[in-house]
């Protein structure tokens, strides 16, 4: 039975919700008037709040959410593979580039990437291009928030928000404080987010240690040949679990490259008030890194060898919920199969109560039924065995609520709440940079640009960029009411473009050579990758379960070309990921595009190259940005 | 000093790939934390020297001069 204490996590959260559009209109108030104090704080943040938004913009649901739940079905490996790549290939970007981008804002009064290659290309068009890749690319990462703020309010409130709600709820607020605060808002709102979300993490694992026995859980898991794999990188029997293959490992190398080149973060490298704001963030990043993602990840993995959250993972998974809707053989899950099967009353009783039942029970009710049956047959016998890789199985499809269902079990109401604003924090931080980088977008490069200020005035612009944030916000509303899995669905369509284009924007910071045609031969090249790989994927494993086979698309002799791993992702070349030959193909056709074409106007060479004097001003050399 | 960063770089990137550890999970530090989990916690603080290194050996110090340039544009037309 439900008492008050258990909508506590909820209250909190909406406490916190509360507390960010608090914020927003805070930062309404005590912002100018201006669309360069609207759309980059008047490019006057200073270092450590700098550092704190910029790593609150990188971290999304994905970074808590999607790696826990990864992990719990795949292992550890998803630090070393995600996080600690990102890492150290992050802060190199913003070392090299985000410093760079910084100086060409500073002295051109660029506000967005497209500007800037728009100048520096002297071509409107390729930045009207690259405007239509990036923000289509960017609609998966909003999707990811908004199923990130779904997923959490649901678990948290044991269903009673649902997950349309929750994601509904999560929205406004983040549109809220957008539309109010601009770019100061959502910065004031990341100082608070970051710190919660840093603190999340340590919080989290010492709470949590202080229930469970990491040593003897790890123990455990060691001794079950397989869930052992779990604690390394290795695949286990029969591919379960998957396991992390080396030239995957080594493939991530290059997807945080995608970091710079997203909008809202490349954007958020124009507001510093001073270059040497970038000092103390490349430094910091590794660290701030680790100490979000170690936690999420070791969790992740050993809630594997916690029977009880396992349960209630698979007590909230949709296979049940739609069984239980219209019960049928076809949709009946494999546990409940294989209780008949295997003769075990108890499981067969269950499920004739919950078929009864006029609503499925809450996901740690569920877990208190299911763990006695489970568990009351002997461990040795092949029906357990066959039982709990059920129950796994089921588990895995909720995978992402992993985190939230080991605070709910383990740590009291009123810190899982607390704890819980730490995860959506997360989400939410990202989520604000991205919505107003999206309508930074749209209103400077397309609207402005295209004449809509000349022909529609200020209001006007402003209207247009918030009737956008509405309609791409509905858009990726729709799309994640579908609930696709997040971190695959980030990696396959956003990361891998992204990272992709990073060759374009080294090619302008550093290369006086490089030309218009070379990045339009890029950035062609990246949409076209990006549309083979959904058709590839959707044509050769269109219902997206894994299967026990890879599946061959082009092969060259005995040597495998394009290919379907188990899980229908894309792979080239006996295992790479895609990411791989988009970065090495775009960065060959923007040097092969840039030498068979005209270089750009020496006058454009000289603004963005020289080191002569600024006449006029005595000020020193205007800066060399490559 | 360039060409020192360069090779640390590359070398931080040679030790990331630890197939080495693929298959293990001992020793565990703690007790618990698996060989996957704090080699990379090591490795992030081994990139934060390698930045802060960066920052005191290559800091590119001529973009601290950059102003805005005469005749550029500025946006200040009111938003409300």
């Amino acid at each position: 039975m439900e008492t008050w204490q258990s909508w506590l996590p909820a209250i909190v959260i909406f406490i916190y919700l509360a507390i960010v559009l608090y914020i927003g209109i805070f930062a309404f108030r005590r912002g100018k008037e201006t669309g360069e104090d609207f759309f980059l704080a008047s490019r006057s943040v200073g270092s450590i709040v700098f550092f704190l938004a910029l790593f609150a913009t990188n971290m999304t649901s994905f970074a808590i959410i999607g790696s826990s739940g990864m992990s719990y079905r795949t292992g550890i490996g998803v630090f070393g593979m995600m996080a600690t790549s990102s890492a150290l290939v992050i802060p190199l970007t913003l070392f090299f580039i985000g410093t760079r981008l910084w100086a060409v804002g500073k002295r051109f009064g660029h506000m967005t990437q497209v500007s800037y290659f728009r100048d520096r290309w002297e071509c409107s068009e390729i930045g009207t291009f690259i405007f239509l890749l990036t923000a289509a690319m960017m609609l998966p990462y909003l999707i990811i928030s908004i199923i990130g703020g779904g997923t959490i309010l649901e678990a948290l409130t044991n269903g009673h928000i649902n997950y349309a709600i929750g994601g509904a709820i999560v929205a406004l607020v983040v549109m809220g404080n957008v539309f109010f605060g601009g770019l100061r808002g959502a910065v004031l709102v990341n100082v608070f987010q970051t710190i919660l979300f840093l603190g999340f993490g340590l919080v989290a694992f010492a709470v949590i240690g202080h229930k469970i026995d990491f040593h003897a859980t790890t123990d455990r898991l060691m001794n079950t040949p397989t869930l052992a794999p779990l604690l390394n990188r290795a695949e286990g029997a029969g591919g379960i679990p998957p396991g992390i293959p080396k030239l995957v490992f080594l493939s991530y190398m290059l997807i945080p490259l995608s970091s710079i080149m997203f909008p809202h973060m490349s954007i958020m490298c124009f507001t510093a008030k001073k270059v040497t704001a970038f000092k103390k963030t490349v430094v910091l990043y590794p660290l701030s890194i680790m100490l979000i993602w170690l936690p999420c990840c070791f969790l992740g993995a050993i809630a594997a060898g916690q029977p009880q959250i396992s349960a209630a993972m698979a007590g909230g998974s949709e296979a049940l919920k739609t069984w239980h809707e219209n019960p049928t053989k076809d949709n009946e899950p494999l546990l409940f199969r294989d209780f008949k099967s295997n003769k075990i009353a108890a499981g067969v009783a269950l499920e004739e109560e919950l078929k009864n039942a006029k609503e499925l029970p809450t996901p740690e009710e569920f877990a208190k039924k299911l763990y006695p049956v489970v568990h009351a047959v002997p461990e040795k016998s092949p029906a357990y065995k066959l039982l709990t890789r059920d129950v796994r199985q089921l588990a895995s499809s909720n995978s992402d609520s992993v985190l939230l269902e080991m605070l709910k079990l383990n740590v009291p109401a009123l810190l899982a709440g607390i704890l819980a604003a730490g995860i959506i924090s997360a989400v939410m931080g990202s989520d604000c940079h991205q919505i107003l980088a999206m309508s930074t977008m749209f209103t400077k490069d397309v609207f402005d640009y295209y004449g809509g200020r000349k022909a529609f005035g200020e209001k006007g612009t402003v209207f247009m960029g918030r009737a956008f944030i509405i309609i791409v916000n509905l858009i990726a509303y729709l799309v994640a009411l579908k609930r696709p899995p997040i971190f695959e669905l980030a990696v396959q369509y956003a990361f891998s473009g992204f990272a992709a284009l990073a060759p374009v924007m080294i090619a302008a910071l550093f290369w006086k050579r490089s030309t218009k045609w070379g990045a339009l031969l890029a950035s062609l090249f990246v949409t076209a990758c990006v549309i083979v790989t959904g058709i590839l994927e959707v044509k050769y494993r269109p219902a997206r379960v894994p299967s026990p086979v890879d599946i061959h698309i082009l092969d060259l002799g005995s040597h495998w070309v394009l290919f379907l791993n188990k899980a229908g992702q894309l792979r080239v070349l006996g295992g790479w990921m895609t990411v791989v030959p988009m970065v090495i193909g775009s960065g060959i056709l923007m040097i092969l595009g840039s030498l068979i074409s005209a270089p750009p106007s020496h006058r454009t060479i000289d603004r963005y190259f020289s080191t002569k004097r600024t006449a006029g001003t005595g000020a020193p050399a205007a800066a060399t940005i490559g | 000093m360039k060409w020192f960063l360069l090779v640390l770089t590359v070398a931080l990137i040679v030790v990331h790939q630890d197939f080495w550890n693929w298959a293990k999970t001992e020793p565990r530090l703690f007790g618990y934390l698996p060989v996957g989990i704090w080699y990379h916690a090591a490795f992030c603080i081994a990139a934060s020297v390698l930045l802060w290194l960066f920052v005191l050996l290559a800091w590119p110090k001529h973009l601290e001069d950059a102003q805005r340039e005469d005749g550029v544009a500025r946006e200040q037309t009111p938003m409300h």
